[in-house]
């Protein structure tokens, strides 16, 4: 059995540099990993045969107001253990190598944050219409900035 | 039953034509009111509630109604459940493809004006009458069946209520 | 098996009649169970590809949830799991609490425990009933519903909602449940089994039902994996993996039961699996009224709820899989963001992969098997 201390202590030796451990409030396993090596990081995690990391929770896109931040929870089914990746691309334009050929149950993840927060993923076979309307012109809707012609804000009570 | 029953009463004052064609209006609308069948379509959790009440233990049969799942052969739809702004030209293609006389009714707070999903999103249509023409509002998230019960009720009411020159002058129209 | 052979020998006819076009099934299908759009590449009877189309019931709950106060998210999060809403407030409210670190008392917990085995087993009901009704059997769907009629009677009498609870609150549950409570739920778990026996005598080894789901829409061990299935979809696929065991939650270390799981991955695994549950799940409730301590049902939680900045994501063993909620908190009285995931999410992505060679009419019969529901996908 694995223990959370040598597993990610594997992965950051793995890619001195790029990847980082990350302390979490509450605390879980976590590493930060630059854009660039998303690929990598993932290929390695479930290739490695003493982690099998290969088993996606979610892909969340998170609007940090200064840039995108993309959050994988992932686990592994045979070692029963978790790990969180985050990165980050820029707000407007950003790019990040899709994943969804590794694991495919990404494919649809990764499009949902391509319509709702304009992140392009590199290599993705599908990035069209999801769940949006067909004829949808508005731009990103889950950007915290965003707003449209249709768009109430709730009025305060107090 | 009742129609059986009532029908020689009216027809005693024959001698009259308006009579019988006031009458006549009363068995067509009697007959339309009482199997008034549904489609069966429903989008969000109102259309668990909507199964119950055609279940075991509110049983829609008691009224004539029954489901059917294609818009040709329905009278009534249910509009159950949230109307997004991608599903919304779909729900005016089913009503049209109804056959006349069809009615609607908006079933919970989501059909009648977005319920809770009326603020803060950009996905989703502030109730279904501007869309298609709605002839009973329900409200409730979701409504109890019941509700559903006494929404279909008063629908009974408005279709027996119906005056058959109106009625064929819609046609015409 | 006939069926089989047939599926197997079916003649596509002459080359030159072998031209492939294309149907459009949903968003208003019956056996879509709500708004799924399916464009199907057809040949004859039989499926070429099937493409996906979701976004109609897309009602945007994350970004309302940006919006609110914890306390006001948890009635849109049970819009977004309207059939196990219980489970729905459970996940969010785990989160909640991770991230703020708060402990739930020990009576509170069993009371979310008995309400999210009722609630599966509720869920489990409505895909019976549905299930056999698009395979043509009509008196399964209205035995399942008289019970789960029952398991509403004691949501109502407990929280006065039969469908969208808002029970489970941050720290605990908003309400201890009433006298009458106990005995009605004694009651229900001690006929229940024999129900189970009734659907299992007119379903299980009924020759049509079996031609109709044996060897139908199978799902390998592996694909169930790559694809990110879960819950009873990945367990009938022979993956003995349950998040109640694997990734403990609340305290269901103290109860004794079963984690059914099949061999072959088809449609006939996955009814049985959820059959399976339903008695496991029975159990489970059975075992929590027998041991339901006395004390508080919730952990003080002040009224201005304001966890500590911080993002925990939490996870648990739905009906349709593992449900996910991640919640990032900036310190303030509104989360800054939160996602959810539903197992039906990535079964729904699932479907090319097994609808690919299918006939038409086994794509029914698979799709109800994997007992999506649209909300769950759309959000």
């Amino acid at each position: 059995m694995l223990d959370n201390e040598t597993f990610i202590k594997t992965i950051t030796d793995q890619f001195p540099g790029s990847v980082e451990a990350l302390e979490l409030q509450p605390p879980q396993n976590a590493v930060k990993v630059s854009a660039e090596k998303v690929r990598e990081l993932f290929q390695f995690l479930v290739e490695n045969p003493d982690l099998k990391v290969n088993y996606i929770s979610s892909i969340s896109g998170v609007d940090k107001t200064d840039q995108i931040e993309i959050v994988y929870h992932i686990c592994s089914l045979e070692n029963k253990i978790k790990l969180t990746v985050k990165t980050t691309v820029e707000r407007s334009g950003g790019k990040i190598d899709s994943i969804q050929d590794i694991i495919p149950a990404a494919n649809w993840f990764e499009r949902e944050i391509w319509e709702l927060y304009g992140v392009d993923f590199n290599g993705h076979p599908n990035l069209t219409r999801f769940l949006l309307p067909d004829d949808w012109d508005q731009g990103n809707p889950m950007l915290r900035d965003w707003d449209g012609p249709d768009f109430v804000r709730m009025p305060e009570v107090n | 039953m009742g129609v059986i029953s009532k029908l020689p009463l009216v027809l005693q004052n024959v001698p009259g034509g308006t009579v019988v064609a006031t009458s006549l209006e009363k068995v067509l609308n009697t007959s339309r009111a009482s199997s008034l069948w549904y489609l069966l379509f429903g989008t969000a959790c109102c259309a668990i509630e909507m199964m119950c009440a055609g279940a075991s233990r509110y049983d829609f049969d008691r009224f004539g109604m029954f489901f059917r799942a294609s818009p040709r052969q329905a009278d009534l739809m249910f509009v159950a459940g949230t109307i997004s702004h991608k599903m919304a030209p779909r729900v005016k293609l089913l009503y049209e493809q109804m056959a006349e006389p069809r009615y609607v009714i908006a079933m919970g707070g989501c059909a009648c004006n977005g319920g809770p999903f009326h603020y803060d999103t950009y996905a989703v249509l502030k109730g279904i009458d501007k869309v298609i023409p709605v002839d009973v509002y329900l409200p409730g998230c979701p409504p109890r069946p019941e509700s559903l019960l006494e929404a279909c009720l008063k629908l009974q009411e408005k279709v027996k209520s119906e005056k058959l020159e109106k009625w064929s002058a819609d046609q015409r129209a | 098996m006939a069926a089989a052979e047939f599926r197997k020998t079916a003649d596509p006819g002459p080359a030159e009649y072998n031209e492939e076009f294309e149907v459009n099934m949903g968003p208003q299908h019956p056996s879509t169970h709500g708004v799924l759009r399916l464009k199907l590449k057809m040949n004859g009877e039989h499926i070429v590809d099937a493409v996906p189309y979701i976004g109609y019931l897309h009602r945007a709950i994350e970004k309302i949830c940006e919006n609110r106060t914890y306390a006001q998210c948890i009635p849109l999060i049970d819009r977004f799991e309207y059939v196990t809403s219980m489970a729905a407030e459970e996940v969010f409210c785990l989160a909640t609490e991770r991230v703020a670190g708060v402990e739930v008392p020990e009576r509170g917990e069993y009371l979310r425990v008995i309400m999210l085995e009722l609630n599966r087993i509720a869920s489990h009901l409505i895909f019976l009933g549905t299930f056999s009704l698009d395979l043509g059997a009509i008196t399964p769907f209205l035995y399942c519903l008289r019970e789960r009629e029952q398991i509403m009677d004691l949501f109502e009498m407990t929280c006065g909602q039969r469908l969208t609870y808002n029970y489970i609150r941050v720290g605990g549950v908003s309400k201890d449940i009433p006298e009458e409570f106990i005995p009605l739920a004694r009651k229900f778990v001690d006929t229940f089994q024999h129900r189970v026996d009734d659907y299992e005598a007119i379903l299980t080894e009924n020759p049509i039902f079996l031609a109709r789901t044996k060897d139908v829409g199978i799902v390998n061990r592996e694909t169930a994996v790559r694809w990110g299935a879960s819950g009873p979809v990945l367990r009938a696929s022979g993956v003995d993996w349950d998040l109640r065991r694997d990734d403990p939650y609340s305290i269901y270390d103290r109860f004794n039961y079963e984690i059914p799981t099949g061999t072959v991955g088809d449609v006939w695994d996955r009814y049985m699996v959820r059959v399976k549950e339903l008695r496991q799940s029975n159990e489970i409730v059975r075992q929590a009224i027998d041991n339901l301590p006395e004390g508080e049902i919730r952990a003080k939680v002040k009224g201005n709820f304001k966890p500590p900045a911080g993002d925990a994501y939490a996870r648990i063993e739905n009906a349709r899989g593992e449900m996910g909620c991640y919640i990032i908190s900036d310190g303030s009285d509104k989360p800054y963001r939160v996602k959810l995931r539903g197992g039906s999410f990535l079964h729904t992505q699932m479907i090319p992969e097994i609808a690919r060679g299918q006939m038409i009419a086994d794509l029914v019969a698979t799709f109800a098997s994997l007992d999506v529901i649209l909300p769950e996908v759309d959000r």
